[in-house]
């Protein structure tokens, strides 16, 4: 089985983030990146399931020079392609438009049977590209899988919920977004990172998938981030001595805030 | 002002390769001391192998 995972990479998670003020985008020049914690839960799965059912493993990510880091990381835990979409023209891309671009692009891949993603992103969080990816592939989106199984040409998954799980099943092709606790992705070995270093990244630029500025970009974009601003800050915490009645000024306290 | 040596962003590119890969596995190693030893004598093993590979110094071989 031929298994793509779209994952994103991301700035270090040792670096305070920056807003720039003028666009409302994080400003990433120059900055260390690594492979989002989240697309390696994804490239961990797919591994998962081509060492059980045999295939291979795409990694596609959408970003700056820099974002070979993180292809080279998911290479070296075992992907066995990476494509960067990379060009100026994706800059201030909206969800609609990286979707639309990691689209455009497994469509130029060979033939695939599954696409995971990770459930959200950990420097955006939006949690919205994989089922705008699923709509442009016209795959059947199964989200949120805390575990995933294939059985032919079956996939099913357990859908985690607030109150346990869900099973879903789809037929393949499909798309499955994994939460990041489904896996503890492997780390790369010596040998992963010498075969890794010896692949070469496809890339594609916006006119080589046939997109153009109504397509992508911060022109096409219809989402804006309007404000973005720090969370205000907490107030002191009320400290309760225990004298004897502590427990009752807890119980007090809590039912003046009306919890219970 | 120093030049940099042809070498330098290969090389580069694979020590920071190689210090994630070391880091990578103790990481896993020590979160794994309680509850996994076979995990922990894995990562332990990793990172003997990457550095033994860094301690033979076979740089040409690193740049291939």
């Amino acid at each position: 089985m031929h298994v793509v995972v779209c994952g994103k990479v991301i700035p270090d998670s040792s670096v305070t983030l920056q807003i720039d003020p003028d666009t409302k985008r994080i400003q990433r020049k120059d900055l260390p990146h690594e492979l989002d914690p989240a697309a390696a839960s994804a490239v961990e799965e797919a591994l998962r399931l081509t060492e059980a059912h045999g295939g291979t493993v795409t990694f596609v990510t959408m970003g700056i020079a820099d974002a070979t880091i993180g292809i080279r990381r998911a290479l070296a835990m075992g992907a066995t392609a990476g494509v960067h979409l990379h060009d100026e023209a994706f800059a201030g891309s909206d969800t609609i438009g990286t979707a639309k671009a990691l689209a455009a692009a497994i469509k130029r891949l060979p033939a695939f049977d599954l696409v995971i993603c990770g459930t959200e992103s950990s420097d955006s969080y939006s949690g919205i590209v994989p089922v705008q990816l699923a709509h442009f592939l016209g795959l059947p989106p199964l989200t949120f899988a805390k575990q995933v199984s294939v059985d032919g040409s079956t996939v099913t998954v357990h859908r985690q919920s607030e109150t346990g799980y869900t099973v879903v099943k789809a037929q393949l092709p499909a798309l499955v977004s994994v939460t990041s606790g489904i896996n503890e992705p492997r780390y790369p070995q010596l040998k992963g990172i010498m075969a890794a270093r010896k692949i070469e990244i496809q890339a594609f630029r916006a006119g080589d998938l046939g997109l153009g500025p109504s397509d992508v970009g911060s022109n096409a974009a219809r989402e804006r981030v309007l404000t973005v601003g720090a969370p205000p800050e907490r107030a002191a915490g009320r400290v309760i001595q225990d004298d004897g009645d502590g427990g009752k000024q807890i119980a007090d306290f809590l039912a003046s805030i009306g919890v219970i | 002002m120093v030049e940099a040596a042809p070498i330098t962003y290969k090389l580069d590119e694979y020590l920071k390769d190689i210090v994630q890969a070391v880091y990578s596995a103790c990481a896993v190693g020590t979160a794994h001391v309680k509850d996994d030893p076979k995990a922990v004598d894995q990562a332990l093993q990793d990172c003997e192998e990457v550095l033994g590979t860094v301690m033979e110094g076979h740089v040409e071989e690193w740049l291939e």
